[in-house]
């Protein structure tokens, strides 16, 4: 294998290649990293692929969490350089930036019939839904954005009507209720003369939603508000929404306005926070103490949020614990979690992470369409 | 390449500091590239010792800069010496000296050095330490952009100084904050995770020689099963070692439940860690690291 690398010509080739690729998969590579790699390869002139991935992790990669994106980009890459069976037409049609790239499992939701092999291969074609279901909001581009959208609100709306396993009667709609019935033959010695129905009861569980929309949500935030929106316009549920960076501001009635721009207006009158710090902690001393009567036995609270906290510490812990001992249950979704090599790490998640009772992700349309099935139970 | 590798290793295991590859290489591109290393891990796991193990590797003057929240430029660039410049005008004035100028004031006299600016202008390469970066705000960070990049540093007063000799800048963050990209892309990156079984393990019996190696082996075994549990803050590094010579200094010299219990403040500094250990974790972690005897 090193001495695929023996040539200088082919790995400069080969880590301008990757570049290209790891930007495209949205690691943030700026021009002088590459030029520093470009200059660390070249110092080492013979390379084996210890030293490259060395070189190529601590000049290419800045954050822990892109390590992963650079190894299975550096895998694929190099599966492709050494296959005899790639020309080099073929490689530039694979590279090409401009292709239509469309996962084949997307085709109509239901199980791909697509080869397990064929799943990571990218492959051109249609698909019926606009946008991929899995893929990381930070990565869909500008003009996707109202096909995400359009997909957030189907998700939403697909839950709308959350039924409970309790059963109530009902005039005519609904399922026989046959003990009922029977019960209610015995005044006629027996005989069934009519019948009972009962119906699905819907839920009146409560939920509060505590959204951060700090600066390093920014990218999370705009979905996770329309989200936010798009959930709340279900009558049936009882949400309180809130969003908080430095501060705590109750929002639930600005979501309930009709209009989506009018929602977007109100709300960005009143809460100046947007893309600030984090300060978790204060943020849920706000919730125990100023709306400590939207917290109740029957309160399931979900906090939106990466964790990332410039806050104290010791004060959410202590208010953490305070909010699970009101609450029924606290759920946490992170949009970090979505990274294969997440780990729980940041101060404040970690601080926070065993008050939870769920740890989820919500990076993706999936991931959200996961969460609300969450919530019907 | 492997053999300059091995050769910093080497280099750096003289001065107790045992390191990989990764370390060796990001060290080496480093001082080829005069690019600074950004250093990012868990608590207690070595980052700021490389620092140190360097300016002694290099023998060479560690300046070090604690960052911390309102960190400003008088306190880690530069600051003009005001009283001293007071002083002088008013010495000035009763001398009646008319020779003093603006410029004067605003001199190299008049000037004091702090640790950025002490790095840059030193006579020798230095080793520059900028610890826990992640404390500082984001608008320290953006101080530093220049002197990351062009070494140099710009006082308006006074005009731009160019460091005579590139010192080695290290950055450490325990990733309390999302730095900036700027920052990020201005530097090297390396990675430090917890120690594996056999970096733990030397590292212990290099730090405290006393301990002996069967009692290395069981200190470590029990160590590396505590970090699997779950646990609001996790044992680093440094909590290894310094519980391996709070054991050594009781003479436990087999691992046993009352020694462990006296001594597990060195590695759990959470409350409620400790108080979940001794309830349901301490039986059967003693059975992973030893053979069940000290239980």
């Amino acid at each position: 294998m090193a001495a695929a690398f023996d040539n200088l010509r082919i790995t400069t080739d080969f880590t301008l290649r990757l570049c290209a690729l790891l930007r495209r998969n949205g690691v943030d590579i700026g021009t002088q990293q590459s030029i520093a790699c470009m200059q660390a390869v070249l110092l080492h002139g013979t390379v084996d692929q210890d030293d490259l991935k060395g070189i190529y992790r601590s000049t290419l990669i800045n954050r822990k969490q892109d390590f992963w994106q650079l190894h299975t980009a550096y895998e694929r890459l190099l599966k492709d350089y050494l296959s005899p069976r790639l020309t080099d037409d073929e490689f530039e049609r694979h590279g090409d930036p401009k292709a239509v790239v469309v996962k084949s499992r997307q085709y109509s939701g239901k199980t791909s019939i697509s080869a397990i092999g064929e799943e990571q291969a990218w492959t051109e074609g249609y698909s019926v839904r606009e946008v991929d279901h899995h893929k990381d909001f930070r990565l869909i581009p500008k003009k996707d954005m109202p096909a995400a959208m359009a997909e957030l609100r189907k998700i939403a709306k697909k839950y709308a009507s959350i039924a409970r396993r309790k059963s109530k009667r009902a005039k005519r709609h609904g399922n026989i209720d046959l003990r009922s019935s029977v019960r209610d033959s015995v005044k006629f010695d027996g005989e069934i003369m009519n019948w009972r129905f009962k119906r699905k009861k819907p839920t009146h569980s409560r939920f509060v939603i505590v959204s951060d929309v700090s600066g390093s949500m920014e990218i999370y935030s705009i979905f996770l508000l329309n989200f936010l929106y798009f959930v709340n316009s279900n009558r049936r549920m009882k949400m309180e929404s809130f969003v908080f960076s430095t501060r705590l501001e109750r929002l639930t009635k600005h979501f309930q306005s009709r209009k989506f721009p009018e929602m977007l207006e109100n709300v960005s009158l009143h809460f100046s926070g947007w893309s600030g710090g984090t300060k978790i902690g204060a943020a849920i001393e706000a919730l125990n103490e100023t709306y400590g009567s939207v917290i109740t036995p029957t309160t399931n609270v979900i906090i939106l949020s990466d964790g990332w906290d410039t806050g104290d510490t010791a004060l959410l812990d202590r208010e953490m614990a305070k909010l699970k001992s009101r609450a029924k249950s606290i759920v946490w979704i992170n949009p970090l979690k979505g990274a294969p090599l997440y780990e729980p790490l940041a101060i404040g998640m970690a601080t926070a992470r065993p008050y939870c009772d769920q740890f989820i992700s919500g990076h993706s349309l999936n991931a959200l369409e996961k969460f609300v099935g969450l919530l019907q139970g | 390449m492997n053999a300059i590798y091995d050769d910093i290793v080497a280099g750096l295991r003289r001065y107790d500091y045992v390191a990989d590859a990764d370390i060796a290489a990001a060290m080496f591109l480093a001082e080829e590239l005069h690019k600074p290393i950004l250093i990012e891990g868990e608590a207690g796991v070595g980052k700021t010792e490389i620092a140190r193990v360097l300016s002694r590797l290099k023998n060479t003057e560690l300046v070090r800069l604690q960052c911390y929240e309102g960190l400003d430029f008088n306190a880690a660039l530069y600051e003009w010496n005001y009283q001293k410049q007071i002083v002088s005008i008013r010495l000035n004035e009763l001398k009646h000296n008319k020779d003093l100028s603006i410029d004067d004031l605003y001199s190299e006299n008049y000037l004091l050095q702090r640790p950025v600016l002490k790095a840059l202008t030193a006579s020798k390469r230095v080793v520059l330490l900028l610890d826990e970066i992640d404390r500082a705000d984001e608008e320290f960070e953006a101080l530093l952009l220049e002197t990351l990049s062009e070494y140099q540093i710009t006082i308006p007063e006074f005009g731009t100084i160019k460091a005579a000799h590139v010192p080695y800048v290290i950055l450490t963050s325990n990733r309390t904050r999302e730095l900036t990209d700027a920052l990020r892309r201005r530097c090297l990156y390396l990675w430090i995770s917890y120690p594996s079984f056999q970096k733990e393990m030397e590292v212990i019996q290099i730090k405290v020689p006393e301990i002996g190696r069967a009692m290395a082996r069981q200190a470590t075994n029990f160590v590396q099963a505590l970090r699997r549990e779950k646990l609001n803050k996790v044992p680093g590094l440094s909590e290894a070692i310094d519980w391996a010579k709070a054991l050594q200094s009781i003479g436990v010299r087999v691992l046993d439940r009352t020694g462990v219990e006296s001594t597990i403040g060195c590695l759990l500094k959470d409350r409620q860690d400790i108080k979940t250990f001794k309830e349901t974790m301490i039986v059967p972690l003693l059975e992973k690291a030893g053979d069940g005897r000290g239980i």
